[in-house]
């Protein structure tokens, strides 16, 4: 986890108490974080130092004589299933930033992997429906079979997307977020010093597996602080990230929402001067709504910088701490 | 150790520490952590709850290094159950030894393996 995330989520788990509390909190965790990557920690190890999370929330809020059932009670599941995709997404991110070079490499071998078995399952299901469409096929013409056969094609197309979703999901979690974990055992220096010493008898004369190892030597010698600065290929990755998703998922969404406000003033005008399109109103509103929530979800987990106090009181430690580094 | 052992102690242990002298958070946990073996999560919200029952008051303090540190210091309520747990313990670790010794010293036969 990185300083950021974890003072978020505290900061989430904490709101039940009053904001001064809270940020006397949060400083408190900010700066001891701060204090032990001085010391050479990464950020990782510093929280993981603190213990189970859920554990160290219970025991602050007993403090106050909250119950901490009561804190976190949700009564609405959708907004908390919204919330664990957003700690899944900044996960997701956090893991990409943090990868090295070997890390990033297999994850794209992996992913080419899963790409092949969705694409042998995607060509099984089309086989599985063929016969179907190739009968269809002879009635296009008629009403019902038009509407069958596109009824096909949407199940088809469905099944995909869906496959295509879980694969990326798998490969997320299975493989990217190990990472966040895996991060710990490779930066301590004892470990990797007892790996290069202990491989070099093996392999004196391969400078591949040599230099690799000293690429993890290097990195675990500098305290890593979120994004990983050390690697320009992975950044220049992130950024066409974030421009990628800008360009083809954020626009669009702006676009169809700003029509879909136009279109819900024509409806609701529409309705006002008599025309009987209830149906067609609800829609559009629905549909609006559903992409505003696209919008500021993606907008918040993506770009957002003035997220809660929680960060605000990072940044305020943050130019210390390089000062510190410089030293 | 034993959790819940070393949850009482461990009280008694930040409350010395801190009658000591004024110190901050970061100071604390190290200062525990020489004497005890203890998670660092732990230590946060138990100066929280004893500064909520009163037994610290915190201060802000200019610090060289970095923002300004919270400091802790004793209260007279603090420094009273600093010396009501200190008393406790001296009479509970007297009472455990005494009785360790005298079972000790008797007959020693009922324990498995002991040749008869």
């Amino acid at each position: 986890m990185t300083k950021a995330t974890f003072l978020a989520r505290l900061n989430d788990r904490l709101q039940v108490l009053n904001k001064k509390e809270r940020e006397d909190i949060l400083n408190e965790y900010a700066g001891h974080i701060d204090m032990k990557v001085a010391e050479g920690l990464s950020e990782d190890q510093a929280i993981a130092g603190f213990g189970d999370f859920d554990d160290l929330v219970e025991g602050l809020l007993e403090a106050y004589h909250v119950d901490p059932d009561f804190a976190t009670e949700e009564s609405d599941t959708v907004g908390s299933f919204i919330k664990r995709f957003g700690y899944f997404l900044e996960d997701s991110l956090d893991a990409l930033m943090n990868l090295d070079r070997r890390a990033a490499g297999q994850l794209i071998a992996k992913g080419v992997i899963l790409l092949v078995i969705v694409l042998i399952i995607s060509g099984g299901l089309e086989a599985l429906f063929s016969p179907a469409r190739g009968y269809l096929y002879g009635y296009e013409n008629t009403p019902l079979g038009a509407v069958l056969l596109s009824l096909i094609g949407v199940i088809l197309g469905m099944l995909k997307i869906g496959l295509a979703v879980y694969a990326i999901y798998f490969l997320i979690k299975h493989y990217l977020l190990p990472t966040l974990d895996e991060g710990d055992v490779v930066d301590d220096p004892d470990v990797v010093g007892r790996q290069a010493s202990s491989a070099d008898p093996a392999d004196p004369a391969d400078p591949a597996i040599r230099t690799d190892r000293r690429a993890r030597r290097d990195q675990a010698a500098r305290p890593r602080q979120g994004v990983s600065q050390n690697d320009p290929l992975i950044r220049l990755a992130y950024f066409t990230i974030k421009a990628l998703v800008f360009i083809f998922i954020l626009l669009p969404a702006i676009t169809t929402l700003l029509s879909l406000l136009v279109l819900a003033i024509l409806a609701i005008a529409g309705l006002v001067l008599g025309l009987p399109i209830w149906g067609p109103t609800l829609l559009i509103l629905g549909i609006g709504l559903l992409s505003l929530a696209l919008v500021l979800l993606i907008w918040q987990v993506i770009y957002a910088d003035n997220k809660t106090s929680a960060k605000a009181v990072a940044k305020k430690n943050a130019p210390v701490v390089q000062g510190r580094e410089g030293k | 150790m034993n959790s819940q052992f070393k949850k009482g102690v461990l009280e008694l242990v930040v409350l010395a520490v801190i009658a000591e002298r004024d110190r901050y958070g970061y100071e604390i946990i190290n200062l525990v952590k020489d004497v005890m073996e203890v998670n660092e999560g732990t230590i946060y919200p138990l100066l929280k709850r004893l500064t909520n029952e009163h037994y610290f008051d915190t201060y802000l303090k200019e610090s060289t290094e970095g923002p300004p540190r919270k400091y802790y210091r004793l209260t007279p309520a603090g420094a009273l159950q600093l010396g009501q747990l200190k008393e406790e313990w001296f009479l509970f670790t007297a009472r455990i030894e005494k009785f360790l010794k005298e079972v000790e010293g008797r007959d020693q036969s009922n324990l498995p393996g002991k040749a008869e």
